[in-house]
């Protein structure tokens, strides 16, 4: 681990500062390798129960924190991205697939702590669940794979662990019927759809869900959890897409209904940006990241 | 030197006919939002699409004259105040709703359209449960979605659910060049920078949002309200804490004091205990197991904490009467005093007791009534301070007063607004969150959405140039 004057005094020093977490995630690379590579610090620093919200250092596993968290019947809504560090998985800035019922994890991250290319220690959003003090900085991090410097810690929103949460499978061909599954369950955690089978994911209370299936018109059978989508890109399409999308695959894709996501066996298609989009994003680069010195091993122009 | 008739006859130049107003009438109209900041106004438009908006913005960059978009004005931080003869910028006549798909459960809407309208259209749109647009301000009635996404607005439902940030997919926005720009997308995690949620809560600073996509959400099966009363503010406080710390969210947690209460009981007669020092608003909701577990566990974490009685809504009519007592609150203050100033800061749960104890005796130091009716849920207090703007100096009493319950509140671990905004109220307060690095980043996000400055100037980051010619409201008004 990288104490936090290493990695300003690296900045301050003008060399490129990479941070490197436990590499389970996959950024877009530029191929430039950094003069120095740093790790974020690490640890819970403070956990408050009833205020639902944990505070900790940018290096922290998934595991301690989904740990700690545990110990008093919560979790983050970043806890099932995988293996890695808190600050990865921000980084990536994407969600489990659970996120039809939990939410997207950009709404996890209250304020971030982070070094910028002047070697400044600089702070944005605040330390409570609701807060509109100044202009929202805490969005463009999640999901921005370093761009504005290293954040070396952050505060989260935490929620409370559902008293069960289950998985089922049934078996579904038809698109129109997996559109009326999507509106016949209450806040369904999740729906994945292959064009053959469809899996759902209930959390809450345990007669609920127990009444919630029962009186399904499908028969749905308990199932360990999701299937597997390693190894499928991911496709960000509009939500009333994805089930031509997974008709259209085969069987090979898995699409989240009500999310827009599909997992596809194909490459996703880069998308045509808009120049008045781009021209923020260069800006914003121009401003805090000028010399790309920090993370300079990611590709920033797919931001 | 801005030559206002050139601007007046250029904006009017391509929009509908009347869509430009610059009669006194207007003027001092539009010269203020619901706080009591007064501004200057240049002109007003009324654009009925995007490329009216356009339209406006190009000719005010033309012209080096600032913008200022609005809705219904309903915003207590003087974010739409215009500034400096700035043009203001009504959405009001933009008020379609233009595409719902009820599976995916999202709505397309423009910027005018108003709060409430979203849900009632969307009530039936899906025939198991129906659906709602989550954010639900007080002024819900009458405030604009357009709003709601400048300001990042909250409401009594936000607790477990979000605020509006959480509830906006995509907006398109018309940037201060006068192009186009789709933030975000209707899949919530789309590629690249999450400009979308930058662009939330902006004030009006980064651009105009002509088309906003809603997220929807179920109507819950279940509801239980509950009202809790406690013979002293400090055991609801805890209760609050309590109910959270014990792994319920409840979809409202609201608090209301006793001077509260007698003013909501005396407006609407709700058979309120006008004796309690505070209580509690509780709502669960979801499916019924769930619901029966945490109203039970509500129930016993109040008794636990010194509640005296808990009442339960046993109809939706009772219920309705419940939230129109918290939500006509504001309206109730009237028969205590015919002025008040609603503050808006937040605090971390666990001191809310210290926090309060603070908000009553600063008021009591300042000679004021204060009235608290608030999502305590949230840790977001809303003091309200009343008086009678006609009492020489107390003017002077309610802002000292209320500069220092935003210092009482940071100071004890808070921020400086949970769903109001800073706008130009709290634009001098924000050094007491950040420093001047942190405002620097603060900028510099604002000028990459807007390089020229010219959208909605002078707001929420505090600048050595100053608040323009900005007046407080004048004697005899109504705030």
């Amino acid at each position: 681990m990288t104490s936090l004057a290493e990695i300003t005094e690296t900045i301050r020093s003008g060399s490129s500062v990479s941070v490197i977490g436990h590499s389970t995630r996959t950024p877009p690379t530029s191929g430039l390798s950094p003069d120095v590579w740093v790790t974020a610090p690490s640890g819970v620093e403070d956990f408050q129960p009833d205020e639902m919200t944990i505070r900790c250092g940018a290096g922290t596993t998934i595991e301690e924190l989904g740990a700690t968290l545990r110990e008093r019947g919560q979790f983050a809504n970043l806890c099932d991205t995988g293996t890695g560090t808190v600050g990865g998985a921000l980084s990536a800035g994407r969600s489990g697939l659970r996120r039809l019922g939990r939410g997207s994890m950009r709404d996890t991250l209250l304020e971030v702590r982070f070094v910028d290319h002047r070697a400044r220690l600089l702070k944005a959003g605040g330390p409570t669940v609701k807060n509109v003090s100044g202009f929202d900085l805490c969005r463009l991090f999640v999901g921005s794979w370093g761009a504005f410097g290293v954040a070396y810690g952050v505060t989260l929103r935490t929620r409370p662990v559902a008293a069960v949460e289950r998985w089922f499978s049934t078996e579904v061909d038809d698109a129109v019927a997996v559109s009326k599954i999507q509106q016949s369950f209450f806040r369904p955690s999740s729906i994945l759809w292959n064009g053959r089978e469809a899996w759902l994911c209930l959390e809450g209370h345990p007669m609920d869900v127990d009444e919630q299936i029962s009186t399904s018109r499908h028969r749905w059978e308990p199932t360990l959890g999701p299937p597997s989508v390693l190894g499928l890109h991911r496709w960000s399409v509009r939500p009333v897409d994805v089930a031509a999308i997974v008709v259209a695959a085969k069987g090979s894709a898995v699409g989240e209904m009500g999310v827009g996501v599909v997992h596809h066996p194909d490459i996703a298609r880069p998308g045509v940006d808009q120049p008045s989009r781009q021209a923020i994003v260069e800006r914003l680069l121009t401003s805090f990241n000028p010399e790309r010195r920090i993370n300079r091993h990611i590709d920033f122009t797919q931001l | 030197m801005i030559n206002s008739e050139e601007l007046v006859r250029e904006l009017a130049t391509g929009l509908p006919e009347g869509a430009v107003r610059n009669q006194r009438i207007e003027s001092l109209l539009y010269a203020h939002d619901a706080s009591d900041f007064v501004g200057r106004v240049g002109a007003v438009c009324f654009p009925e699409s995007t490329e009216d908006v356009q339209h406006i913005v190009k000719t005010c960059v033309r012209h080096g004259v600032p913008f200022v978009a609005r809705g219904s004005g309903t915003g207590l931080a003087g974010g739409a105040t215009p500034l400096d003869g700035a043009v203001v910028i009504v959405l009001t006549r933009m008020n379609r709703i233009l595409e719902i798909d009820p599976v995916n459960r999202l709505a397309w809407v423009e910027p005018g359209v108003l709060n409430l309208d979203v849900s009632h259209r969307v009530h039936d749109s899906d025939e198991r449960f129906g659906l709602h647009f989550a954010p639900d301000p007080s002024s819900q009635q009458s405030c604009t979605v357009g709003g709601n996404v400048a300001n990042n607005s909250g409401g009594p439902h936000c607790l477990a659910d979000g605020v509006t940030s959480a509830h906006v997919l995509a907006c398109d926005v018309v940037l201060s060049d006068g192009s186009i720009a789709r933030l975000g997308s209707e899949e919530s995690e789309g590629n690249g920078l999450d400009l979308r949620g930058a662009f939330v809560g902006s004030e009006g600073m980064f651009g105009i949002a002509t088309r906003v996509c809603l997220r929807l959400m179920q109507n819950p099966p279940a509801v239980r309200t509950m009202l809790l009363d406690f013979t002293s503010v400090r055991e609801g406080a805890d209760t609050v804490s309590a109910i959270i710390a014990a792994g319920v969210v409840p979809a409202a947690l609201e608090m209301m004091d006793r001077l509260c209460l007698q003013a909501v009981e005396a407006y609407i007669g709700a058979g309120l205990p006008i004796d309690a020092a505070a209580v509690l608003l509780v709502e669960v909701t979801g499916l019924r197991h769930q619901v029966d577990h945490e109203a039970d566990l509500v129930a016993r974490i109040g008794r636990d904490h010194g509640a005296r009685t808990i009442r339960v809504a046993q109809d939706e009519a009772e219920r309705a009467l419940l939230w129109k007592g918290r939500k006509t609150a504001f309206g109730a203050i009237a028969r205590i005093k015919p002025n008040y100033y609603l503050h808006d800061t937040v605090v971390p749960r666990r001191a809310l007791p210290t926090v309060l104890d603070q908000v009553y005796e600063i008021a009591r130091r300042h000679d004021l009534l204060v009235l608290n009716v608030f999502h305590a849920g949230d840790g977001n207090l809303h003091p309200l301070l009343v008086f009678d703007r006609r009492e020489p100096g107390v003017l002077d009493r309610v802002h000292a007063a209320g500069e220092e319950i935003v210092r009482a509140s940071v100071a004890a671990g808070g921020v400086l607004s949970g769903e109001h905004g800073i706008g130009l109220e709290k634009r001098d307060f924000m050094p007491l969150l950040f420093t001047d690095d942190d405002l620097w980043a603060q900028v510099a996000l604002r000028d990459a959405f807007d390089p020229t400055g010219l959208a909605n100037p002078g707001k929420v980051v505090p600048s050595p140039a100053g608040c323009g010619d900005l007046q407080h409201v004048p004697q005899g008004a109504w705030i």
